[in-house]
């Protein structure tokens, strides 16, 4: 039987030493990124909260303003000029609550999985102008002049068909759009750009407004999150419109992309592609493919 | 316990309702449905109330939800409770449910050192399931290529083809198909 000498047996020391101090060091890297996972969920939980608590601010102001101006209509006093001013106020303040509430609807759909697509051939540079003039009004309080550039066939008023589900892209396009007049400077123009990429669709949204650091990039595309929070926060909304954008999008199986605009601001640009034409016609049997029919004795 | 008929093409059966059911969501219908999915690296876990003869399908694409983005369906954890959470507005207790797991292929090109992502989804599913004590009776998981399934919410049977393609292309695939399919 062989003896292990003392120079052995203080090498085998060492070398395990070795490898606990790694299996310590890996561990500690595991707990680092486990409690910075927590911490994540954590603040989404208090932001959810928040969220409870703002929405006060978010619907019940908005209600006040319009059923105060409603009961000034009401009572008949008042010239032109007052009338028009007033119904501007209703006009614009349902306008931004129609807009809130379909964002909370879209993301209590995406959160409850119950998320549908409906493809059709829309004109996308029609969605955009139609768009455009839902958001003139709330554009015109800033004085910020909306652009629109379509590389289309036909001219500035020709039309860009492309196959995809309406609704979710004028969603996704709307949200852009409301942030960029909501973050943009005042006077400043809003530029939206269309148009196709091969197969793809790209639409870009760019401002000249107040941009988004490096840094903080990461973070808007969380739910609840806006960077401007807390008692300072001076944006309306629920920081839920980039969460919901980028949610759609990966159904459509689009992406988005954020890039600084050399005139100060933010261009968003998203990228979308078009369904193919593979049909739908695999779903029996054929050659070469394994069938498992489950018949199942208790399932 | 009924059979799926073999004579059924379930894509054209026309009396029977039928659903898409998209990455990220989940599918718990009252009466029959056909639900029709395309899984690469993504898992599907089916539940079935056999007292009452119905079911329901998610279909998720990461294990756990990491804070980011909305806290959606697309992540296991959540939707799986979502699931159980819908069967049971439904009227289905938990101990009459039984689980079926199909997906989890294995992405070939994967840079990560760590495991599998399939792999990591069936784990989770396998977790969770044990955890709230819902027997899995059947699974088909895991291997290179892709998987369409179609669910029968009423009998339970699965009906699983497998792809040609490899786990890599089935997520272009499922897009393709989804838009193709209404």
């Amino acid at each position: 039987m062989d003896y292990i000498s003392d120079e052995d047996l203080i090498q085998e020391l060492k070398r395990r030493f070795e490898d606990n101090a790694i299996a310590l060091a890996n561990l500690r890297v595991m707990t680092g990124k486990l409690e910075s996972l927590n911490e994540k969920l954590r603040q989404s939980e208090a932001l959810k909260s928040n969220f409870l608590s703002n929405i006060r601010n978010e619907i019940n102001n908005p209600l006040t303003a319009i059923t105060g101006s409603a009961q000034q209509l009401l009572s008949g006093k008042g010239s032109p000029a007052d009338v028009r001013a007033l119904a501007l106020v209703i006009h614009n303040e349902a306008f931004d609550l129609d807009f809130q509430l379909q964002n909370i609807f879209a993301a209590a759909e995406l959160e409850a999985g119950e998320i549908a697509i409906s493809v059709a051939r829309v004109d996308v540079a029609a969605l955009i102008r139609n768009l455009i003039k839902a958001f003139v009004r709330k554009a015109d309080e800033k004085r910020i002049a909306l652009k629109f550039e379509c590389v289309c066939s036909g001219g500035p008023e020709g039309a860009l068909p492309f196959r995809t589900d309406p609704d979710k892209l004028q969603k996704i396009i709307s949200n852009l759009l409301a942030n960029a007049v909501e973050f943009n400077h005042e006077g400043k123009p809003v530029v939206i750009r269309a148009w196709k990429d091969g197969a793809q669709l790209r639409v870009s949204v760019a401002d000249e407004g107040i941009g988004i650091p490096e840094a903080d990039r990461h973070k808007i595309f969380d739910r609840f999150v806006q960077l401007d929070m807390g008692i300072r926060k001076r944006h309306r909304g629920q920081g839920l419109g980039l969460a919901i954008t980028r949610a759609f999008l990966e159904i459509l199986g689009g992406s988005i992309s954020l890039t600084a605009n050399e005139a100060g601001g933010s261009i968003f640009t998203i990228s979308l592609a078009e369904s193919g034409t593979e049909s739908e016609g695999d779903a029996v049997s054929e050659s070469g493919n394994e069938l498992l029919f489950d018949t199942g004795t208790q399932f | 316990m009924s059979q799926f008929p073999d004579n059924l093409n379930p894509g054209t059966a026309a009396d029977i309702k039928s659903h898409y059911l998209l990455v990220g969501s989940i599918f718990a219908p009252p009466d029959r449905h056909l639900v029709t999915t395309v899984l690469g690296s993504c898992v599907s876990v089916c539940l079935w109330d056999a007292v009452h003869r119905r079911g329901g399908i998610n279909h998720f694409m990461l294990p756990l939800w990491n804070g980011d983005g909305l806290a959606s369906p697309k992540y296991g954890n959540i939707a799986i409770a979502k699931l159980i959470a819908k069967l049971g507005e439904l009227g289905s207790a938990k101990r009459d449910l039984r689980a079926k797991i199909f997906g989890g292929g294995v992405v070939l090109n994967m840079t990560s050192p760590f495991m599998n992502i399939g792999e990591r989804n069936i784990q989770l599913a396998e977790d969770i399931l044990k955890a709230e004590q819902i027997s899995i009776i059947s699974a088909d998981t895991g291997g290179r290529l892709g998987r369409k399934l179609i669910f029968d919410t009423e009998s339970g049977a699965v009906f699983v083809k497998k792809l040609t393609k490899p786990v890599d292309d089935v997520r272009l695939s499922a897009w393709e198909i989804r838009f193709n399919h209404r």
